[in-house]
C-alpha cells in the first residue's frame, strides 16, 4: 500500500493524475458516509441570504464574517450577520415537533416544553443584544493562533425576542446547589458521530438569571433564520457568542461549572494570568471568558475612501463593552498622537451596542489612517496594539482603523 | 468414424464458446468494477481506499483550485485525511510550525474523531509546516490591500 501512495505522490507532482487517492491507515474506523470534501457548491449569498462580499472563512463548518462597512445598520439584519458554526447545520428541523427539555442535577422538576408552550405560556421579552465571537480579531495574533482567522466582522446586534431564561428556571425550580446552566443543540458533530456534541457551553446562574438572557424564538421580528439557530436559541448578550447556543433542545442546570464540549482546554478560555506570546499554558491555568471587552468599529466610510481636500468627512460606527456600557468614543487621524471625541448614543437597552459619529477635517492632502477607540464605564479603553497573546487568540479588541486619502 | 468427428467438432465449439463466455463475463465484471467501484464502501483489512477525481486543469500557480491547497509532496494525503470532516479552508487560513500543526492534529485525534494516521502523520505535518508556516508580523501590520474609491456624498 505504501508503494501505491508513492506512485500517486510522484505522478501527482509530475503530471497531476486523474485520481488523487491514498490509503487511510486504520480506515476501518471511518464512518460509512465519509466522503473527501472537495467543493461546497453553495455560497453564503444563495445558501443563507447573505450580502455577496461577506468573507467565507470556512465552509465545513460554515464560518462567514461581515466586513466592517456591512455593519452600518443600528440593528443588524440577518443578511449581514456573521455565521459561526462548530458543527453541521441540522437538516430536519420541524418546529411543530420541537421540544425543549430542562433537566440536570440541580433542577427541582425536569420539564419538557413545546415551542407553542414557550410562546404562549410565558411573557415574551425583546432586547437588542450584541453577540461577538470570542475569536473576533484572531487573525492579528502573533504567533498565529489556530482557528478561524476572523477580522473585525464577527459581531452583530440584532433584536431578539423570546422567553426569559429566568422565567423557565423559576418554572422548573432550582435546587440550592445550582450554579451553572449548559445548553445542548441539534447540530451534528463534523465527524458525523451522533454521540459527540459539536459544542455545549453555558453560563453561570447569575448570567442566566439576568433580564436580558433569553431563549429566543424570533430575531428582528421574524423566525430566527436556520443558520442562526431556528427554532430556538439561547441568547446571552455581551458574552462570547458561543455562550448563545443555537438549535437548543436541552438546558441543563448544573451544581458545578458546566463541563460540556468546548467548556475546557483552550476553548473560550484565557490564561488566568498574562503569558508571553507563544507560551504553553496548562489547563488549570486557563479561565473561562465571561464578559467581552470594550470594542468599536468604523462602519462608514468603507476603508479606501478618496476625498477631496477641504471637505469635511463624516464617520460613524458602533461601540460596545460586554456587560458594561461605553462611556466615551474617540477618533484619531495621527496614529494616536491626538484624539477627538465623538458623539455617542445611549444603548437601546443594556447589552446593546451604541452608535457614534464625528465630522472631521483632515489637515492636508495625503494618506491617513483613521483609528477609533472606545472607553467603557470602568475606564478601560481599546489598545492600539494587539492585546495580550493567548493560546487560541481570543479577545483582540485593538482599535479598528480605515485608510483614507485626501486628494 | 464421421460421427466421432462431428462429436469432436461439437466439443471443440462448446469449449471455445465456454472460454469466450467466461472472457465476456470477466470483461463485464471488470468494466462494472471500474465504473461502479465505490472506494469508501470497500474495506481491505486495516485500510480503506479513497479516490478523488481531479485533473491538471484544477491546478493553477501551484494551487489545487477545488481545495485551495498548495500542490506539494504529500498534498494528496492532506486532501484524503483532512477534508472529510472540515473544509480545506480551515487549513489554508491557519499558520503554524511543525509543533503547532502536530498539536492541532493530536487535538483532533483526541477530541474530534480523527483516526490514527500512523506514519502519515509526520508526512502531513511536513506538508503543513512547509506550506502553511507562520509569517513575520508586526504588532499591527500596515493596512494592506486597500481598494481605493472616490467617496461620494
Amino acid at each position: 500500500m505504501t508503494s501505491r501512495r508513492r506512485f500517486i505522490t510522484r505522478s501527482a507532482l509530475a503530471s497531476l493524475v486523474a485520481v488523487i487517492g491514498t490509503d487511510i491507515v486504520f480506515g476501518k474506523n471511518l464512518f460509512e458516509d465519509y466522503v473527501p470534501l472537495f467543493l461546497d457548491q453553495q455560497d453564503p449569498a444563495s445558501a443563507f441570504g447573505k450580502v455577496k462580499d461577506m468573507i467565507v472563512l470556512n465552509d465545513r463548518p460554515w464560518n462567514v464574517e461581515a466586513l466592517a462597512h456591512h455593519l452600518d445598520d443600528a440593528v443588524t439584519p440577518a443578511s449581514k450577520m456573521f455565521i459561526r458554526n462548530n458543527g453541521l447545520i441540522p437538516t430536519d428541523v420541524d418546529p411543530a415537533k420541537w421540544t425543549l427539555t430542562i433537566d440536570g442535577e440541580s433542577v427541582a422538576q425536569s420539564k419538557i416544553y413545546t415551542l407553542q408552550d414557550l410562546k404562549t405560556k410565558f411573557k415574551p421579552s425583546t432586547y437588542q443584544l450584541t453577540l461577538e465571537c470570542g475569536g473576533n480579531g484572531r487573525g492579528e495574533f502573533n504567533p498565529p493562533a489556530s482557528g478561524n482567522q476572523w477580522g473585525v466582522g464577527a459581531v452583530s446586534c440584532a433584536r431578539w425576542t423570546g422567553v426569559r431564561m429566568r422565567d423557565l428556571l423559576n418554572d422548573v425550580g432550582l435546587k440550592s446547589d445550582a450554579v451553572y446552566i449548559g445548553y445542548y443543540g441539534a447540530d451534528l458533530h463534523l465527524s458525523g458521530d451522533l454521540n459527540k456534541d459539536s459544542i455545549s457551553r453555558g453560563v453561570p446562574l447569575a448570567k442566566a438569571l439576568q433580564d436580558e438572557t433569553l431563549l429566543a424564538y424570533q430575531m428582528n421580528g421574524e423566525d430566527i433564520p436556520l443558520i442562526h439557530g431556528f427554532p430556538l436559541r439561547l441568547v446571552a448578550g455581551g458574552w462570547p457568542a458561543s455562550a448563545s447556543g443555537k438549535w437548543v433542545k436541552r438546558i441543563v442546570v448544573r451544581n458545578k461549572i458546566h463541563d460540556g464540549e468546548k467548556m475546557g482546554g483552550d476553548s473560550y478560555r484565557m490564561p488566568c494570568k498574562p503569558v508571553a506570546p507563544g507560551a504553553e499554558v496548562s489547563d488549570e491555568d486557563m479561565c473561562i471568558i465571561e464578559s467581552m471587552p470594550v470594542k468599536s468599529i468604523i462602519t462608514y466610510p468603507k476603508s479606501g475612501a478618496i476625498i477631496n481636500g477641504g471637505k469635511k468627512l463624516a464617520l460613524r460606527g458602533h461601540a460596545w463593552a460586554g456587560e458594561l456600557e461605553v462611556k466615551e468614543m474617540h477618533l484619531s487621524f495621527d496614529f494616536g498622537a491626538t484624539w477627538k471625541q465623538c458623539r455617542l448614543t445611549s444603548p437601546a437597552n443594556r447589552l446593546a451596542w451604541q452608535q457614534w459619529d464625528i465630522d472631521i477635517q483632515l489637515p492636508q492632502m495625503g494618506y491617513y489612517e483613521l483609528w477609533a477607540r472606545a472607553t467603557d464605564s470602568m475606564g478601560n479603553a481599546q489598545p492600539m496594539v494587539v492585546p495580550g497573546w493567548n493560546p487560541k487568540g481570543y479577545l483582540n479588541n485593538a482599535c479598528h482603523r480605515i485608510a483614507v486619502k485626501v486628494v | 468414424m464421421e460421427d466421432r468427428f462431428i462429436k469432436l467438432v461439437r466439443l471443440a465449439v462448446q469449449a471455445v464458446s465456454l472460454v469466450l463466455a467466461v472472457c465476456a463475463l470477466m470483461t463485464i465484471g471488470l468494466i462494472y468494477f471500474q465504473v461502479f467501484y465505490q472506494p469508501s464502501h470497500f474495506e481491505f483489512g486495516e485500510t480503506k481506499q479513497l479516490g478523488v477525481v481531479t485533473s491538471i486543469d484544477d491546478v493553477k500557480d501551484g494551487v489545487h483550485l477545488p481545495t485551495g491547497l498548495k500542490v506539494d509532496v504529500n498534498f494528496e494525503l492532506v486532501v484524503t485525511n483532512c477534508t472529510g470532516c472540515h473544509s480545506a479552508k480551515l487549513i489554508t487560513q491557519n499558520r503554524a510550525n511543525a509543533d503547532g500543526w502536530s498539536n492541532i492534529i493530536t487535538w483532533m485525534q483526541e477530541t474530534q474523531n480523527l483516526w490514527d494516521l500512523g506514519e502519515d502523520k509526520s508526512l502531513i505535518v511536513d506538508y503543513l509546516s512547509k506550506n502553511y508556516a507562520p509569517e513575520q508580523q508586526s504588532r499591527r501590520k500596515p493596512l494592506a490591500n486597500v481598494e481605493w474609491y472616490e467617496l461620494e456624498d
